[in-house]
Order: structure tokens, then C-alpha cells, then sequence
């Protein structure tokens, strides 16, 4: 008798992984907390965050945005704007230390720094720079909708019941004489760099769990029943300006991150731990869901990791009815309303053939 | 002046209201050219004139026009496309977004719909004025909101600013007092005294009910007095 004697299958390679095909792989999760299609859920981070909404959206849970795009603005044109991109227009948040300075401006504790840039008469949000592809008419349009974004991004604290961040850089620029942090390094999308000015610091596990369990206290005091989901990205750094390699640059990213994540999910029963970064990344699902750049993730990974993420909530907790057919049940009409057509060819019998 | 008025179920309301008030308009004449839905999908222009190209479509504008198969663009003064899917613009007035992020979401709730491609095709045969009246706001009953017309009204004047006026086409705003809410159409105007003379009557009876977006000849009467009053001040300008 020993402590792994009453141990389940999935805690042994042979049986959990190894005598089994890679999409035979199940209960990666364990999920602590309950998500239904009736609670919102606000989704923040790097890119992969992204395929989190989306997921949450298309399988009828309540995918928060709280910043819209204008009425009637297309899809495409939608997301060209970065709207339903996040739950609001943030673009990413790379770093736990960025998201720590998102939520201190939203909650009041912090200033947004009076810093723009322009470029061929256009003006650029220093940490919103590819909200729109061609910038802003004027410095007051950044400020101003900046302040929407930020007063979007407070609401997705205060009024969400899940608060999805998906880690994805150590890697991150500052302003030295400031001490504000930007989502990316001047001089790249926009802005100019100066060398005197803006400093690179990769940031190391302190810095990293510092920048969230701040955040998470921030947004806990303003609302204490906030719950907290993290993954990690798995997608490989694009470009690293640490003096390593970028593969290497990558793996201590994730390493870190992956750390960090870990640690804060095993303190609090409030906090989670997904692992989408285990699924595409571990070797044994042999790089498959990775795209011919090694880097980017295919939809079909995407969707078989929110499969497992689905998958392992009902598992746990039952089968989730989408809030769309609770909805539908509570105001089934007695009888069946016309649709448009029938109404229109009435329109037309009644003033003309009357 | 004799005026064509191309659309679809929506025109019915004009038309009833027409009806009630041709009489103060003698020197005016309107014809219609209706059909169901997006059945003007099917419209062509040929040289200077928009022919069906399938026979139901063609039927309904026979029907509804009192005769013709056709709109010979010759033989009209100015054109009105109404419902067809157009939409007014309602302006940011709490300056959410950005001009750009705008002037794209106008275009996305016009380019496209039919009532636009409509327009464009008139447009490209001649240089006679053209107007647009958008769907008629969904109807509500007044409540607790704001009454103020401003992102209405100034929405409407962006809208053609950067969209319509270019194009020398002109959208037309529904009468003020046919607008609760800010955004609505009040309740009352989808609400007809005089049922509808159709075969099915059993159905109409529950239009009144549920459809919150085909309007009466009260609302009839009222758009097709601001319209005229409109058109024949514009009219005068030009004359002068």
C-alpha cells in the first residue's frame, strides 16, 4: 500500500496517455467552478483569448461584450474595428502587469497617461495602437474613446461573472521616465522609438504574478463574487528582443506564465486553470494543431480545445442547456407569429386591391 | 409632377394615405409600384427603364400600379423608394465612436440594401431628383425614455451628408410627430381602423397585435403630406 495505489487512471502516463490515440486524451480539467449560459463572461489576453469567446458565443453561453460596435456595422467591419474582438476594445493584453494597468485606470486607481501619437496626420492610442487600422482624426477622438474603452473595460469587472485571461508575454515595453507599460514596443504599429525613452524588460515570475494577483485583488474588491479562468497562449513569440534565441525566448515566456498560472489557481477556489497551452503544445499531441509556421494554431485545434473545455464542464457538472432555449421556452408564443413575408403580401393585398 | 413611388409592403401605408389626400394635391400625381419583400430584387434597368424579370414581380407592380408592367423613368419627375430595407442612421451623440468607425456603419446600412440598388440604378439613367424613405421605425408605445429627436434628426442629416447628397439622392425623415421615444414609431400608427380588405381575414385580425412595423393611413396621411410639402418647396427652389 502506498499513496498511489488508489490513485486514478489519469494520474499514470501508461494508462492516461500512452495506450491511448492523442484525441482519446480526456479530463485535462477539472473545472472548480460552475459556468452556465446564464453568467457573463468576460474574455481578456492574448490572441488565443480570442478563440475563447468566440467558442463561449457560438455554443450559446454569454459571451459579455461591453463595448459595442455601432448599430449596424457589419461583422467583418466589426472586427476590423476590433469590436467582439475582446470584451472590449483593449486588443491585447499581453502581459499580467499590462492587464494590472487596464484595471487600475478602470477602477480609479491610475490615470490613463496623456500620451498619443501621430502618424501622416492620423493619431494613435499608445495602448490601443491596431484599434483602428488607419488611427483616429484627432488626439480628443483617442481620449474620448479611450475613455469608453476603459469605462467598457470597468463594466466587464463589475457586472461579469467569469473573467477569462489568457497569459501571454513576459516580454513588454515601458516608458522608463513614466513607468507605464505599452502592449507593444513603440515605432512597430505605430508611434516612434526612442532609445533613451523606451526599455524592454522581460519580465521575470515575481514581476508576472505580482502584475495578476494585483489585478485580481483590484477587480475582486470591486466585485467579490468575480471568478477567474486563466490559460496560458500557446502560441510561440513572434519576434523576442531578449538576446536569446526565439524559441528559447519562447519556452522561458511560457514557462513563466505557465508558473504563475499554476501557482495562483492552487491558492484560491476562486481561481481556474485551463490547459489549452498542455493541449496544443504538449509533445504528445505531436504539433499537430499548429499551422506549417509552427506558430500559428489551426481552427481545428482551436475547436478541439474548446471541445475538451466544454467537454470537462459537463463532465462535472452536467450537460448545459444554452441560455438561447431557456429563453426560447420562457416566451414560446401560444401561436406562431407571422413572419415578415406573410405580413408584407397583406400590406400590399389591403391598400391596393381594396 | 408626377411622381413614381417604387417599395414594398410598406407602401401600402403611402398609398392609403395618398388615397385620403389627393385632393389637396391636384397638381400631383403618384403611381405606385409594389411588391412583396425583397421582390424587387428582380428589377433591371433596361436603356431608361427598370423592367421585372420574373413574372410574379411583375404582376405585383401591374397590380399596384393600376396597369403598367413597367417604370419608364421618362415618365416620371421625381422617384420615391421607400421601405426596401432602408434604414435611417440614429447619430453617436454620447460620442462613443470614432468618425471613421461611423461613416463605415453608414455605409454598411445602406450599401447593399435594396432599396439602395434601386437607387443606383435610377440614378445611372437620369439626373431627375431621388428620394428615400427608410422602413418606418418600429413601433412602441411611448415610455420613460427620452423624447428628444436629436440623434434622429442629426443622424439623418449625416447620413445624407456623407452617404445620399453625393449621389444628388435625398433621404426623407418620417414625420416628428409620428416619433416616440426618440426611436419609435408610437403605437397607435400600427393600429388601423379599417381592417384590411384581403381573403384572409382571420390572419389580419392579429396584425394589429404583433406586426409593430407596417404602419396605418393615419401614418400614410402624415408622411405623404411632409413628403409633398417637402418635394414641392424643393420644387419652388429649383423654379426659381
Amino acid at each position: 500500500m502506498n499513496p498511489y495505489t488508489k490513485l486514478p487512471k489519469s494520474a499514470f502516463w501508461r494508462p492516461a496517455v500512452a495506450d491511448r490515440s492523442m484525441f482519446e486524451i480526456e479530463g485535462l480539467w477539472s473545472p472548480k467552478f460552475r459556468i452556465t449560459p446564464q453568467m457573463p463572461v468576460a474574455t481578456y489576453g492574448s490572441c488565443f483569448a480570442q478563440h475563447i469567446g468566440n467558442a463561449l458565443k457560438s455554443r450559446g453561453f454569454d459571451w459579455m461584450i461591453s463595448e459595442r460596435a455601432p448599430p449596424g456595422m457589419s461583422e467583418a467591419n466589426a472586427k476590423k474595428f476590433n469590436y467582439n474582438v475582446f470584451t472590449s476594445r483593449t486588443g491585447n493584453i499581453y502581459t499580467t502587469t499590462l492587464l494590472r494597468q487596464w484595471t487600475s485606470w478602470a477602477l480609479g486607481h491610475a490615470e490613463a497617461p496623456e500620451e498619443f501619437w501621430e502618424k501622416d496626420g492620423r493619431f494613435y492610442d499608445p495602448f490601443r495602437p491596431a484599434a483602428e487600422d488607419d488611427g483616429f482624426e484627432s488626439i480628443d477622438e483617442v481620449r474620448r474613446t479611450r475613455r469608453v474603452t476603459i469605462d467598457a473595460f470597468r463594466r466587464s469587472i463589475t457586472d461579469s461573472q467569469v473573467f477569462v485571461f489568457t497569459l501571454g508575454l513576459t516580454e513588454s515595453w515601458i516608458n522608463a521616465a513614466e513607468g507605464y507599460e505599452y502592449p507593444m514596443c513603440p515605432g512597430t504599429v505605430a508611434g516612434d522609438f526612442d532609445e533613451s525613452l523606451h526599455k524592454f524588460v522581460n519580465e521575470d515570475f515575481r514581476q508576472v504574478r505580482d502584475g495578476l494577483i494585483s489585478s485580481i485583488e483590484m477587480m475582486r474588491e470591486a466585485n467579490r463574487k468575480l471568478r477567474f479562468l486563466l490559460t496560458v497562449s500557446p502560441v510561440p513569440l513572434t519576434a523576442t528582443a531578449s538576446d536569446k534565441h526565439v524559441l528559447v525566448a519562447t519556452m522561458y515566456s511560457k514557462s513563466v506564465l505557465r508558473a504563475v498560472a499554476g501557482q495562483l489557481a492552487s491558492t484560491a477556489a476562486y481561481i481556474d486553470y485551463f490547459p489549452s497551452y498542455e493541449i496544443i503544445n504538449s509533445p504528445v499531441f505531436k504539433g499537430a494543431f499548429f499551422g506549417p509556421n509552427q506558430r500559428n494554431v489551426t481552427s481545428y485545434g482551436v475547436n478541439f480545445v474548446m471541445d475538451h473545455f466544454f467537454t470537462c464542464l459537463t463532465d462535472r457538472f452536467g450537460p448545459v442547456e444554452p441560455a438561447a432555449a431557456v429563453e426560447e421556452r420562457r416566451v414560446r408564443p401560444s401561436k406562431r407569429r407571422r413572419t415578415a413575408d406573410e405580413v408584407c403580401e397583406e400590406e400590399l393585398l389591403g391598400a391596393f386591391g381594396g | 409632377m408626377k411622381i413614381a413611388i417604387i417599395g414594398n409592403s410598406h407602401i401600402g401605408a403611402l398609398k392609403r394615405g395618398w388615397d385620403v389626400i389627393s385632393g389637396a394635391f391636384p397638381s400631383v400625381e403618384v403611381v405606385f409600384f409594389g411588391a412583396k419583400g425583397e421582390s424587387h430584387k428582380d428589377l433591371a434597368l433596361e436603356g431608361r427603364t427598370l423592367v421585372a424579370r420574373r413574372p410574379g414581380l411583375r404582376r405585383s407592380i401591374e397590380f399596384t400600379s393600376g396597369g403598367l408592367t413597367s417604370i419608364d423613368l421618362d415618365d416620371y419627375d421625381m422617384f420615391l423608394v421607400y421601405g426596401l430595407s432602408s434604414n435611417p442612421y440614429f447619430a453617436d451623440i454620447d460620442g462613443k465612436y470614432s468618425r471613421k468607425a461611423i461613416e463605415v456603419t453608414m455605409r454598411d446600412r445602406t450599401e447593399g440594401r435594396l432599396g439602395f440598388k434601386i437607387v443606383m440604378m435610377i440614378a445611372s439613367a437620369c439626373d431627375k431628383p431621388i428620394y428615400v424613405g427608410h422602413n418606418p421605425l418600429r413601433a412602441e408605445r411611448r415610455n420613460k425614455s427620452s423624447q428628444d429627436l436629436t440623434a434622429y434628426l442629426d443622424g439623418l442629416a449625416q447620413i445624407n451628408a456623407a452617404i445620399y447628397e453625393p449621389l444628388g439622392v435625398h433621404l426623407v425623415g418620417q414625420p416628428a410627430d409620428t416619433i416616440v421615444n426618440g426611436r419609435n414609431t408610437e403605437l397607435h400608427f400600427t393600429q388601423g381602423s379599417k381592417r384590411l380588405e384581403t381573403k384572409v381575414e382571420e390572419t389580419i385580425r392579429l396584425h394589429d397585435e404583433e406586426d409593430r412595423t407596417h404602419m396605418n393611413d393615419e401614418f400614410g396621411v402624415l408622411w405623404m403630406r411632409k413628403f409633398l410639402a417637402q418635394v414641392t418647396a424643393a420644387q419652388s427652389v429649383m423654379a426659381d
